[in-house]
């Protein structure tokens, strides 16, 4: 029970991170299908990272930066260059995909483990950043004008807010938050970078972000029940029971509880103009 | 109408160019050689159309490209995206796997082939109904849902073809062979009759678009959902019908794969993943949804993945470097799109089953 | 942007000066060299009709616009307003007639937004909560600051509003049509505090068509017609007469010609019996309507912006849910069918955003000539092929007819201008066997030949033995096209008069529930 539990924790805190960084952007209207993307740029800069200097904290804060500049293109596209959001997210995330595993194909050496992050670590890391974006969200005066970016940016704009440039912002932290989440995949346990090796657990963060009804500690709940979804089925095949059920259809088990989870629970009301492509209205 | 037809052309090219820019910097920067680009590109090109053979691997490639961009380009003129057509095929790839082996002797080959290739089809439309419906019930957007499935579909396909329906008499994870294949078109090259038929059907789905009662729907929807409504098209119907059609032709699209002779025949447990289902949105994407625009850009993505292998071989540039032209060129694409067919399917209708809402969100966007 | 202060600070209020502006939009000149003042403290009313140039006055004042030409000056010195920031920067604040609210904020959020008070980088909500508590008590609209704005209702919302320019300090306040969706009671609370803020220095501008209000409220009156100041002088020195005179420039009759008919209507083709319809917050929008339209009639729905005329007519077409009631057509319960089943069934609707509900833009002209009809046996055969040779043929003949200008095959029906635009759905959906025609805002942003065009299509629908069923905001064409007239208020039909019945002020005094029928 208590192996349970620590493995729940530790495969549900980068997807609470990834998670936060998602409601971050959704909340100051940008659609975060991206998140993908940011995941797995940051697992690889971070392992990248922290085999050149043989520091697994430095790894860790390329990683989030990595992130960070993920979510400022995506900011980018979006805002400036007025993408349709989904799109923007889809191609980011192919993009990412095919540009890590190009760059893994050229560095051979990120096969070899990198250091190490303890897993307690990254536990804490997603416990602070569910407190702070809260706190953030609820009481500070950035967190309201960066929802009121998401629920209604004509009337942010008239009362004098910047609505493009806190979006950016917003975006960037969410990068770092999420690009957090990916580093701590490969900075934990494996040490290594591996091909797509977030294997859609970003667009499992999006889900979550979606099933806790855009608020950090419900997408951080979210998040863990799909961490524990996915330790149970680590643990079920550590303790035997592939002979009677076959890994493929434990590790289907997060996918199959995300989609059950978002069928029937859905019942949040989105940020307003989440999505909304700014300045083609009029 | 011939102007708009040059205007996209014209942005497909330079969203074209801006890709191969980005990737050639890439390609440089990460070999530290600023050559590399020219010697990779050089290669990609002519391991797509230097000779016949690199020809013949083109057309192979571009075989499944025709289906699964325009399965893609089915659900975009209704205004849906189908990001699951690589989970769709998969299934379809393996119903049709398992209907080609498990009729073989009740069968006859020609009756054989037609029957699989239905059943892959079918299998691909029960494989998109789930998200679809939950979109028009429930709200939900079908992309979330479309990428869930996608790897349920992988996980389930992987464990089918790996245990139950294994072939038991060898080693490897894969079904048992097919009882009849898609014949050659050329003795000498493995391009095989799924290519007419491909071709066959993306005339028909350009015609039936243009010139039916169907095709008329369809795009009242995609490009005007609150005019189509209310002129009284069932929108709700018309949505569920684009997308069932798009999984079917994305099921097709695996079940021509099996049943084609090289490389399959079989369905092997790491069949997902194929790529063709992905490649398609970028097809789709590339022929800003017109239907005649897949089989130029089809053309085009097939002859990028044969290349590929060359490119590799013999240059030694990772072959994933496709997949980041591919991935900038969405980006470019929908980016230089203005408002335009694709811009407006993807206007944000916010999904709640909320009428007035839809209307105030379609509203900002014009 | 800095926090303001708390407390209301006492300052004296410049006189407003608007000299010589003159607003385009392209060719066409919304406002020619118009030159105004408004003194300290005073209350203005701005009149005239749609269209006019009152709404593209204020929002030059308020920076939303740039003046081509001319100046705004406060207390004589020249101001260059090139967003509404500047403008409240230089204590003008404005009220517009869409409310720029969160309605997931509370009350108090959303009047600090932007210039929210804190403590270090929180936000000071108790703090927030006390100012704008304080500052809707003293200036009389009262409000609880912890309530989200989406439990409000309008005339709240319409405070917060209010509050939000005041909190900002405002000493100049223009108020756009602040009356059109509100209820009589609430609209003379919304009078009584702008008579508190003039006391105290505060100058008022509003928006308005209304003379009543006009006379009652106002200090000094500005009339504008078509771009132009036709009419200013203090209120008191004013009769009603030489504003209406002013506002329809000289002519004594209306613009709109009215035919007198005396129409003999058949049948009734559209009941609705006690129909009540849900808005999508699920509160009640239609409150037990019961209205007959005959053959051969014409039935206007009169009524302020909001009064449930959009949520009937939508209902009777199908694109709402009846809640309870019945709605039949020729004796018949259709409240349960589908769009299709209803436009089969002769019910015809013309909308009043053609944009969004009754044109794909992007199809060609042809196309959208057969919107909803491209399944009848003329344009497509059984087979389920479109009968290109027949569309183009019913085409040409209907935009002849219908005199489509600029409508031809294959081009897109976007280029269209927005009165052939609305001929060609009229084209569209009158020309087949009807029952009843249901329209919204039939000549909205239409010029006067086309919005001529529209009603005579109207008439000859009646005379065909049509039921029309109609909707404006516009009480000239209400008096001029109906012959028998339906009144909203707050959701419920109040009065149906007949046309010999009805004038301006009557009608009026139904829709603002000034008087009971």
């Amino acid at each position: 029970m208590y192996e349970l539990i620590s493995a729940a924790l530790r495969l549900a805190s980068p997807l609470a991170l990834t998670a936060l960084g998602g409601v971050v952007s959704e909340r100051s209207g940008i659609i975060a299908l991206h998140l993908e993307g940011v995941m797995l740029t940051g697992a690889f800069v971070a392992a990248a990272a922290a085999k050149a200097t043989g520091n697994a904290i430095i790894g860790l804060f390329f990683g989030a930066i990595a992130g960070g500049m993920i979510g400022l293109l995506h900011a980018f596209l979006t805002q400036r260059l007025k993408t349709p959001h989904m799109l923007s997210g889809v191609g980011i995330n192919l993009a990412a995909l095919g540009m890590t595993t190009f760059a893994l194909r050229q560095s051979s050496d990120l096969y070899e483990s990198a250091p190490q992050i303890a897993p307690v670590v990254i536990v804490l890391l997603a416990a602070l950043g569910a407190i702070l974006v809260s706190f953030a969200l609820s009481r500070t005066t950035v967190g309201l004008r960066l929802k009121s970016c998401g629920e209604n940016p004509v009337a942010a704009r008239s009362a004098g807010i910047p609505v493009v440039r806190l979006r950016y912002e917003a975006s960037f932290f969410s990068g770092i938050l999420a690009g957090t989440g990916g580093a701590a995949l490969s900075l934990v346990g494996l040490g290594a970078f591996t091909e797509n090796m977030t294997a859609g657990r970003g667009y499992i963060a999006l889900a979550a972000v979606i099933f806790g009804k855009w608020s950090p500690i419900g997408a951080v709940g979210a998040a863990c029940l799909f961490g524990l979804g996915d330790a149970l089925q680590v643990t079920m095949q550590t303790l035997g029971w592939a002979t009677i059920l076959p890994p493929d259809l434990l590790t289907l088990l997060p996918y199959a509880i995300t989609l059950i989870a978002l069928t029937l629970f859905r019942g949040g009301v989105a940020p307003h103009a989440l999505g909304i492509i700014d300045g083609d209205d009029s | 109408m011939t102007g708009a037809v040059l205007k996209t052309a014209r942005r497909s090219c330079l969203s074209l160019v801006i890709a191969f820019l980005l990737g050639g910097a890439l390609i440089a920067s990460l070999q530290h050689d600023i050559k590399a680009p020219f010697a990779a590109y050089n290669a990609l090109f002519t391991g797509a159309f230097g000779s016949s053979s690199s020809w013949a691997n083109t057309l192979r490639q571009t075989m499944p490209l025709l289906l699964t961009g325009m399965a893609v380009a089915v659900a975009l003129s209704a205004g849906l995206f189908n990001i699951g057509a690589e989970g769709q095929m998969a299934v379809g790839g393996l119903a049709a796997a398992v209907a080609g082996y498990g009729l073989k002797d009740v069968l006859p080959g020609y009756c054989l082939l037609p029957f699989s290739c239905m059943v892959g089809a079918l299998a691909g439309a029960v494989w998109a109904t789930p998200p679809v419906l939950l979109r028009v019930t429930r709200g939900v957007h079908e992309v979330i849902t479309a990428i869930l499935f996608n790897y349920i579909a992988q996980n389930l396909t992987r464990y089918l073809a790996a245990y139950p329906l294994k072939d038991p008499a060898g080693q490897a994870p894969q079904t048992p062979e097919v009882g009849a294949t898609l014949p050659r078109l050329w003795a000498a090259y493995d391009v095989h009759a799924g290519l007419p038929l491909a071709l066959i059907l993306v005339c028909l789905f350009a015609w039936a678009l243009r010139y039916t009662v169907w095709g008329y729907e369809t795009r009242a929807v995609g490009q005007g959902k609150g005019a189509a409504e209310a002129a009284g098209i069932a929108v709700r119907r018309v949505q569920v019908t684009a997308m069932l059609l798009s999984g079917a032709i994305a099921g097709l699209a695996g079940a021509v794969l099996i049943l084609g002779e090289v490389p399959f025949r079989r369905f092997p447990a790491d069949f997902y993943g194929v790529g063709y289902g992905f490649d398609g949105l970028a097809v789709a994407l590339l022929a800003s949804g017109s239907a005649w625009g897949v089989i130029p850009a089809a053309l085009l993505f097939g002859g990028m993945n044969a290349g590929a292998e060359a490119m590799a071989f013999s240059v030694g540039t990772p072959k994933q470097i496709v997949q980041v032209i591919q991935g900038i060129l969405i980006v470019a694409i929908s980016a230089t799109a203005g408002l335009t067919p694709i811009r407006r399917n993807f206007r944000s209708d916010s999904v709640d089953a909320d009428g007035r809402e839809n209307h105030k969100a379609d509203v900002r966007i014009d | 942007m800095m926090p303001f202060p708390a407390i209301i600070v006492t300052m004296t209020t410049p006189e407003v000066v608007l000299r010589g502006i003159t607003v385009a939009f392209g060719s066409n000149i919304a406002l020619n060299a118009v030159t105004l003042s408004f003194p300290p403290g005073s209350r203005n009313a701005v009149v005239g009709e749609n269209g006019a140039g009152k709404s593209t006055l204020m929002r030059a004042l308020f920076g939303l616009i740039q003046p081509d030409a001319g100046d705004v000056l406060l207390g004589g010195k020249p101001q260059r307003f090139s967003s509404p920031a500047d403008a409240i920067a230089s204590g003008i604040g404005m009220v517009q007639q869409h409310f720029e609210l969160i309605p997931s904020f509370t009350v108090a959020e959303n009047i600090v937004l932007g210039a929210e008070m804190r403590r270090g980088i929180l936000l000071d909500k108790q703090g927030a909560e006390s100012t704008v508590r304080n500052l809707a008590e003293k200036s009389g609209l009262p409000i609880d600051p912890s309530v989200r704005v989406a439990e409000l209702s309008i005339a709240a919302q319409q405070r917060v509003e209010i509050l939000k320019a005041l909190y900002r300090n405002a000493r100049i306040l223009i108020l756009d049509e602040p009356t059109a969706s509100l209820a009589p009671s609430e609209a003379s609370e919304l009078w009584a505090a702008t008579r508190r803020l003039s006391v105290t220095g505060t100058t008022i501008i509003f928006v308005t068509h209304k003379l009543d209000e006009v006379m009652a409220e106002a200090d000094f009156v500005t009339v504008l017609r078509r771009g132009e100041k036709t009419f200013s002088s203090p209120v008191s020195q004013t009769a009603p007469e030489q504003i209406a005179s002013a506002m329809v420039g000289g002519k004594t009759g209306l613009n709109i010609p009215i035919d007198n008919k005396v129409i003999t209507p058949g049948g009734t083709r559209l009941h609705l019996e006690k129909l009540s319809v849900n808005n999508h917050r699920g509160s009640i929008s239609v409150v037990e309507a019961s209205l007959t339209v005959r053959a051969g009639e014409i039935v206007g729905l009169a009524g302020v912006d909001g009064s449930g005329q959009r949520e009937l007519i939508e209902a009777v077409v199908g694109l709402r849910r009846s809640d309870r009631g019945e709605v039949s057509l020729n004796g018949i319960d259709i409240s349960d069918w589908s769009i299709e089943a209803r436009r089969n069934a002769g019910i015809a609707y013309i909308p009043e955003d053609r944009h969004q509900r009754a044109l794909v833009l992007s199809f060609s002209c042809e196309e959208n000539m057969i919107l909803g009809r491209q399944r009848e046996t003329t344009f497509s055969r059984k087979s389920g092929i479109l009968n290109k040779t027949a569309i183009q043929a019913f085409f040409a003949d209907r935009i002849a007819a219908y005199d489509v200008r600029g409508a031809e095959i294959g081009v897109p029906v976007r280029s269209l201008s927005g009165g052939n635009q609305q001929k060609l759905v009229l084209a569209r959906e009158l020309s087949r066997d009807l029952s009843l025609v249901a329209v919204m805002q039939p000549t909205r942003g239409l010029d006067f030949a086309a919005a001529a065009f529209v009603h005579n299509a109207l008439r000859r629908e009646r005379d065909r033995g049509v039921a029309v069923l109609f909707q404006s905001l516009d009480l000239q064409e209400i008096l001029a096209l109906s012959d028998r007239i339906a009144v909203m208020l707050s959701g419920r039909i109040v009065a149906i008069l007949s046309r010999q019945e009805a004038n301006e002020t009557l009608l009026g005094q139904l829709m603002t529930g000034v008087v009971a029928s």
